[in-house]
C-alpha cells in the first residue's frame, strides 16, 4: 500500500490478512466533510470513499468503520471490497467511453440516452454513482438522465446551463455521500 | 496546417475533408450545434427540446420545431444559403424522417461553422459539407439581420 504520501492520511495502522482490510488513521478535522454523518455515528458500511492518493491501488474504497478517538479517526478498509469496485469503475469506463464515443457527435439529448451502453450504466444503479459524479466533476454534461433515473430525485437549478446544473448535481452528491 | 478532427470523426463526414475545413476549437459537451449556430453557449446552454427550450416553442425535435425555435431570436426562412450582405444566417439539417440533426452558421466572411455535437467546433467552406450518413441533408436556410453592433464569432 502506497497510502502514506496523501497529506491527509496520517499513518497506516494495521493490515489484517485474515480479512484483507486495513487500518489508517486520519485527523478529525480533515474528514468531517467527507464522511456522512451517519457513518460517523452508526458505523455503517458505506460506498463512499476518499481518494487514497495517486499511488494508491485504488481511487476510492468501502469504509467498514469509523471510529472516533479525541482529535483522530481510525478507518477499516476492506481490500476485498476495493477489489471489487475497481472492476466496476473499470465497467462503467468501458460503457462511458464507447457510448461517448459513438453518440459524441449526436447534437440531440434523446440519441444519448436511449444508448444501450448509456442504458446500461442507468443499469448499473446506485454502483455506477460515484463514478458519475467524477464525470460531472471533469464537466462532461450529459449525466442528469442517467441521476434522475437512478436516485430517482429532481434536483432544482435556479439558473439555467449545464454549469449550474452540474454544480448543483455535485452539491447533492455531496450531502448524500456519492460525490 | 489547418488542424483536422481525427480520422475516426472525419470518417462521419465523407464530404468534409475534400470540400476543406478546420477544427477551431476543442471538444466541449456543455453547449451543442443549435446553442452554438444562436450564439447562446457561453453559459453552458445546450439548445434541444429537451434542456434549453423557448418558451411557446412545441416540445420536439422535427425540423419545423427548430425552424420556430430560430424564429424566436429573430430567424425567418429564405430561400438560399449564399452570403447576403447585412444578414446572418443559419442551415439546418434534418434526415429522412424530418427530424432536426444539426445546425450551421454562416461566418460574416462567408464560410460556415459548426460545433459536431459533443465534439469540436470547425469552419468548413460550403454550408452542405457534412451531409451524409451522420446529419442527413441540409434542407432549411435561415436568416436574420445583423444585430446592431453584434461581433460576429
Amino acid at each position: 500500500m502506497h497510502l502514506a504520501d496523501k497529506e491527509s492520511i496520517e499513518s497506516i495502522l494495521k493490515f489484517d490478512q485474515h480479512d484483507e482490510s486495513f487500518e489508517f488513521s486520519t485527523r478529525t478535522r480533515e474528514w468531517q466533510g467527507l464522511i456522512p454523518a451517519s457513518l460517523r455515528t452508526n458505523h455503517k458500511t458505506s460506498t463512499f470513499g476518499p481518494d487514497l492518493g495517486r499511488n494508491s491501488p485504488r481511487q476510492s474504497c468501502n469504509i467498514w468503520k469509523t471510529s472516533d478517538i479525541g482529535e483522530w479517526m481510525v478507518h477499516k478498509v476492506s481490500v476485498r471490497d476495493n477489489v471489487e469496485h475497481v472492476e466496476i469503475e473499470a465497467e462503467f469506463r468501458n460503457l462511458a467511453d464507447q457510448w461517448y464515443r459513438e453518440t459524441g457527435v449526436f447534437s440531440m439529448t434523446h440519441k444519448k440516452v436511449i444508448h444501450q451502453a448509456y442504458q446500461q450504466i442507468i443499469g448499473m444503479g446506485k454502483d455506477a454513482l460515484p463514478f458519475i459524479f467524477k464525470e460531472l466533476r471533469r464537466n462532461r454534461s450529459h449525466w442528469f438522465w442517467a441521476l434522475e433515473s437512478i436516485t430517482r430525485q429532481k434536483v432544482l437549478v435556479s439558473e439555467k446551463g449545464a454549469r449550474a446544473a452540474i454544480a448543483a448535481w455535485i452539491k447533492w452528491g455531496e450531502e448524500n455521500g456519492y460525490a | 496546417m489547418p488542424k483536422r478532427l481525427s480520422a475516426e470523426r472525419e470518417q462521419l463526414f465523407p464530404r468534409l475533408h475534400s470540400s476543406g475545413y478546420e477544427v477551431t476549437s476543442p471538444e466541449d459537451d456543455l453547449y451543442n450545434c443549435a446553442s452554438w449556430a444562436l450564439g447562446e453557449q457561453h453559459s453552458g446552454e445546450w439548445w434541444d427540446p429537451h434542456n434549453e427550450w423557448a418558451e411557446g416553442v412545441p416540445r420536439e425535435t422535427t425540423l419545423e420545431a427548430f425552424v420556430s425555435l430560430y424564429q424566436t431570436a429573430g430567424y425567418s426562412q429564405c430561400d438560399f444559403f449564399e452570403l447576403e450582405s447585412g444578414f446572418e444566417k443559419v442551415g439546418l439539417y434534418g434526415d429522412k424522417n424530418g427530424e432536426f440533426t444539426h445546425a450551421t452558421r454562416q461566418k460574416p466572411s462567408g464560410v460556415w461553422t459548426s460545433k459536431l455535437g459533443d465534439f469540436e467546433d470547425i469552419m468548413h467552406v460550403f454550408a452542405d459539407a457534412l451531409e451524409g450518413e451522420t446529419y442527413g441533408v441540409l434542407k432549411i436556410a435561415l436568416k436574420r439581420p445583423v444585430p446592431m453592433g453584434k461581433k460576429n464569432t
